[in-house]
């Protein structure tokens, strides 16, 4: 679920850890490092709670997930009843699902990737390609805008050429104080932004501090919502050599 | 009886001997109203089924111990129709699957016909599962599916395919024992020895089933093959699959030699599985099933020899899904297809409402099962737990 977290971070990259917000830096790319170092680490171990919203209803999940670096992701869904036991694995650009019921493990085509994760407003590919974005795209400041009485420092990450990414362009406000971003704005090759990502209660969870509080929003669908906290977080864990297997997905 | 009781202690061993072992239960409850009916072509040969309901319900246990495991399911299945009152075949076309046990040692079953019913009660799954490093040993009563298609799904010989299935999660069982071995993240083997299967349940004696599956997985290929001793015949057969472009594309074959009661059959099928939209999933199945010869009615899963299917998925809302499936039979131009609407009405509890039928059809061209075919509509409740 690292997955997740890095979904919906902004997929920075690398796994290199930062030692402290580098605020007075003028390269864009070390402020995308430093958040990635807090919120990534070079492995995680997380429980989080997911819930889609609308005004009508709403769908609570609870979720682990386990990351190791950038290629490799197993997540379980523990509740509820219905989806209970579910699991998916990525191995790099490889993804399959499991389907306790039945016990039977499915191999899930690439274009699966753009089909919407367990009908939620984040999708496949962006636990996927989540790792992956940081190394795609290039990284700019663009000038600091107010909001809501404070100041960010605005990073813009536009898709490299060769880059296989949904998203051209990226907005991300960072808020100086911390280094962390608040707000992650996705733009369609239209330029037209198309989602909005709202990172909230930043806390410390095994010595990392990251948001906790996530939002992810459609532009065309204000009514509807999911949002995603972070229960708890273990970070630079040394995962078993069968954590990101078949084997262990089918357990 | 014996063998019950050997899992019952082995249960009871192990939840009383392990301090680390966990207790959890799940299920489901369900049911499902529809109408059927059929041409009237010859309705004293073959009377329609006029309406059909159907409850069920399923209560399924897990012991997690360190490296083990034990799980049970208890199903019940009570179907109801009028037709049940006659002694005409065609009723035994009803329930489906018929068989929830497929491959059975022991008899852990209770069915009864009675009136205008049906009703299963068994211990759809029972079993005890060790994990090693790289080795997994199960034994007792489990699921068996594999296998990348789901209309037709011909690698698999322990399973139907469930993508017609009605009730959620269902899944046909078998009595033996599967170990498999991790060789690497890449390759497994499975090697199965089972019960036989035995449609007639009619005593005749056991004859087993050994099989062997090893699987392999190269960049974005993965391979299957398959092959042993089942059903009185050797079955060998195997998977492709490959990963390209936007596309999952899959093909299938398997050989059944010539077994006491039928002939050799060949079985082949082609796929292609690919996400179109956010909400739109689509996939494509071209099929060929071998049918016996000189069989009034065939037994074999798919009412012709060869199957075009597009089977798509959409979803509408995110408690709102719809999935229709046509399947085509280029023999006889038979177009029959399946609609189905599912609505998530709390986290755990989703209505589903279903139609199926004949599209188009040539009643001069068409077989034997595929005049059977009946045109449903109806209405499905699932609760989960």
């Amino acid at each position: 679920m690292k997955i997740l977290s890095t979904i919906i971070l902004l997929g920075l990259t690398s796994v290199t850890q930062a030692a402290s917000c580098p605020s007075k830096s003028k390269d864009a790319s070390e402020w995308v490092k430093y958040a990635d170092s807090q919120m990534r680490g070079s492995s995680s171990d997380g429980k989080l709670t997911m819930d889609i919203e609308t005004p009508e209803w709403k769908r609570t999940m609870e979720i682990n997930a386990k990351v190791s670096g950038k290629d490799k992701s197993i997540v379980f869904i523990e509740a509820p009843a219905k989806e209970k036991g579910m699991g998916t694995l990525r191995l790099e650009m490889k993804m399959w699902n499991y389907l306790p019921k039945l016990r039977k493990t499915v191999t899930i085509s690439p274009s699966m990737l753009l089909s919407s994760w367990m009908g939620s407003d984040f999708s496949n590919d962006d636990l996927l390609k989540a790792s992956s974005m940081p190394d795609d795209y290039h990284h700019k400041f663009l000038a600091d805008e107010k909001m809501n009485g404070e100041t960010y420092k605005i990073v813009e990450h536009t898709s490299k050429d060769n880059s296989k990414v949904i998203w051209p362009k990226i907005l991300v406000y960072y808020n100086p104080k911390d280094c962390l971003p608040r707000v992650q704005k996705y733009f369609n090759n239209g330029g037209n932004l198309v989602r909005t990502l709202t990172l909230s209660e930043i806390k410390k969870m095994d010595g990392h501090e990251i948001p906790t509080f996530m939002v992810m929003q459609y532009e065309n669908e204000k009514n509807k919502k999911t949002t995603l906290r972070y229960n708890s977080m273990d970070y630079d864990i040394n995962f078993s050599d069968k954590t990101f297997t078949l084997q262990n997905l089918s357990k | 009886m014996k063998w019950f009781t050997l899992i019952i202690f082995l249960v009871s061993l192990s939840v009383f001997s392990d301090e680390g072992s966990n207790f959890s239960y799940e299920g489901s409850v369900g049911g499902q109203l529809k109408t059927m009916n059929r041409r009237d072509e010859s309705p004293d040969r073959w009377p329609s089924p006029e309406n059909f309901s159907l409850v069920h319900g399923s209560l399924n246990t897990k012991t997690q111990l360190d490296r083990a495991r034990i799980e049970s399911s208890f199903f019940y299945r009570r179907s109801a129709s009028p037709l049940f009152e006659t002694n005409n075949f065609t009723k035994e076309l009803l329930v489906f699957p018929r068989e929830l046990v497929v491959r059975e040692l022991v008899d852990l079953n209770k069915n009864k016909n009675e009136s205008n019913y049906r009703s299963d009660l068994l211990i759809h799954r029972l079993s005890y599962e060790k994990e090693w490093d790289t080795v997994r040993f199960e034994l007792g009563r489990f699921f068996i599916n594999y296998g990348l298609g789901e209309i037709f799904n011909p690698v698999n010989v322990y399973n139907l395919p469930n993508g017609l299935f009605v009730i959620n999660d269902l899944s046909q069982a078998s009595d033996g024992a599967r170990t498999t071995y991790f060789y690497n993240e890449n390759m497994d083997f499975v090697l199965y020895t089972l019960g036989d299967k035995d449609y007639t349940k009619v005593n005749h004696p056991i004859n087993p089933t050994a099989m062997l599956q090893a699987t392999w997985r190269y960049k974005d290929w993965q391979f299957l093959a398959t092959g042993g001793h089942d059903e009185e015949r050797e079955k060998f057969g195997g998977e492709v699959s490959l990963r390209f472009s936007d596309y999952l594309g899959f093909a299938q074959v398997m050989y059944q030699s010539e077994s006491p009661i039928e002939q050799s059959l060949t079985d082949a099928m082609f796929g292609l599985d690919r996400q179109i939209t956010e909400p739109w999933h689509m996939r494509l199945e071209f099929a060929y099933q071998e049918q016996p010869k000189n069989q009034l009615i065939s037994t074999r899963f798919l009412s012709q020899e060869y199957t075009w299917a597009l089977a798509q998925e959409y979803e509408l809302h995110p408690l709102v899904k719809i999935k229709p499936v046509l399947t085509f039979d280029p023999e006889t131009y038979l177009l029959y297809g399946i609609f189905k609407a599912s609505l998530s009405l709390t986290q755990n509890f989703e209505i589903e409402a279903f139609a199926s039928g004949n599209l188009n059809s040539d009643p001069t061209a068409e077989n034997t099962r595929q005049k059977l075919l009946t045109r449903d509509l109806g209405i499905r409740g699932q609760y989960y737990f």
